[in-house]
């Protein structure tokens, strides 16, 4: 189960903003896993870079879109580039694997970079399926979060809270299948 | 920050399929990450073969202290450790990678895979040394060499240090899991 051409092509836009070596090492993290009874996967890649702010942001998004944005004025880039099986593209599917980049912004005189995030996948009920807590104290730096389990619920809203938003950028890929 | 020859080497030799042979799970152990942490001081990887209801915990500030269900405590194995003699995980944790591996089906007398479940699933808590959740994760195969995982590259907030990693809700048929992690030496 891997990103497909139309998603991974997505992925380096989104991406476009870094430097060659920031991008290098992401696309060198991604990675899947192997849950090898998924043939047709669906991808949504979100892209957020808030500006720098003293508080703690909140964003939400289900699979209806982006429904909470808390303390940023900021709202997230969402893309759905695949829908490998048949019909149109979709934000519905059971998540089957999750990525997430906490990036730390070059250096600026006078900013910090000391950016966090607790980034928390739901399913129905709600219920958690994967939650982490990811940290960058240095400039240019990059905190990575990895999920992949084979399960059959839809997921229900994937959560970036308690961000402390001192020059920082989230990249989110979730997949999954129909 | 990467696994060196050896400690690659002997990682690889514990995945390998016992029936064809192959690796095949070339995703775990990968990806250690570069810039995002410091060099490590070490890694220590563990194996442990899950059964329907039992538990297991590791507390990292304690060296290495394994709790686990007593039947199954001769069943965690340690891969690879090496650290000099300081213990890394103290000071910093700064990679940790938890993978469920459903094992491959066994052959019959004639080479053909024999139909089993292989369908398992553990639920998976990390605490920091305040005790509080820092990461909570459902881990779940369905199919023979299926492989789930969990990873996070990356300090924590602040002060604080990940100090224990749980798992429990075991619900398994054979299949086994794999604990890597990493820090950097303290002072």
């Amino acid at each position: 189960m891997t990103l497909n051409l139309q998603a991974r092509t997505a992925l380096n836009l989104a991406l476009r903003g870094l430097g060659p070596s920031l991008q290098g090492e992401i696309l060198a993290k991604l990675n899947f896993g192997r849950l090898d009874s998924v043939a047709n996967g669906r991808v949504i890649i979100m892209d957020w870079t808030g500006a720098y702010s003293e508080s703690a942001g909140t964003l939400s998004m289900a699979s209806t879109g982006v429904v909470t944005l808390t303390n940023t004025a900021v709202a997230p880039t969402v893309s759905v580039p695949s829908d490998s099986g048949a019909g149109a593209p979709t934000t519905t599917m059971k998540p089957l694997a999750l990525e997430v980049f906490l990036i730390s912004q070059a250096a600026v005189s006078g900013q910090s970079r000391d950016a966090e995030c607790l980034v928390t996948l739901n399913k129905s009920g709600p219920a958690v399926l994967a939650s982490s807590t990811l940290a960058v104290t240095a400039a240019d730096q990059v905190a990575h979060f990895h999920w992949s389990s084979d399960q059959s619920a839809a997921w229900a809203s994937l959560v970036f809270s308690a961000i402390k938003q001192h020059g920082c950028r989230i990249v989110a890929v979730l997949m999954g299948a129909p | 920050m990467d696994l060196d020859i050896s400690a690659r080497s002997s990682l690889t030799a514990q995945l390998l399929d016992p029936v064809t042979g192959l690796s095949g799970l070339e995703s775990i152990g990968l990806n250690f990450g570069s810039r995002d942490t410091e060099p490590l001081a070490g890694i220590v990887s563990l194996a442990w073969v899950p059964a329907t209801g039992k538990v297991m915990a590791i507390d990292l500030s304690a060296e290495l202290d394994i709790t686990s269900d007593t039947t199954f405590g001769p069943d965690v194995q340690t891969i690879q450790a090496y650290a000099g003699s300081d213990v890394p995980w103290v000071q910093d944790l700064s990679y940790f990678e938890v993978a469920l591996v459903a094992d491959p089906l066994a052959l019959d007398a004639y080479g053909n895979p024999i139909s089993a479940s292989r369908a398992s699933e553990l639920t998976l808590t990390i605490k920091d040394d305040a005790d509080a959740t820092r990461g909570v994760a459902t881990l779940a195969v369905t199919r023979a060499g299926q492989v789930a995982i969990y990873r996070h590259a990356g300090r924590l907030p602040g002060v604080q240090m990940i100090n224990q990693i749980a798992i429990s809700g075991v619900t398994a048929t054979p299949c086994k899991l794999y604990i890597i992690f990493g820090g950097i030496s303290g002072a």
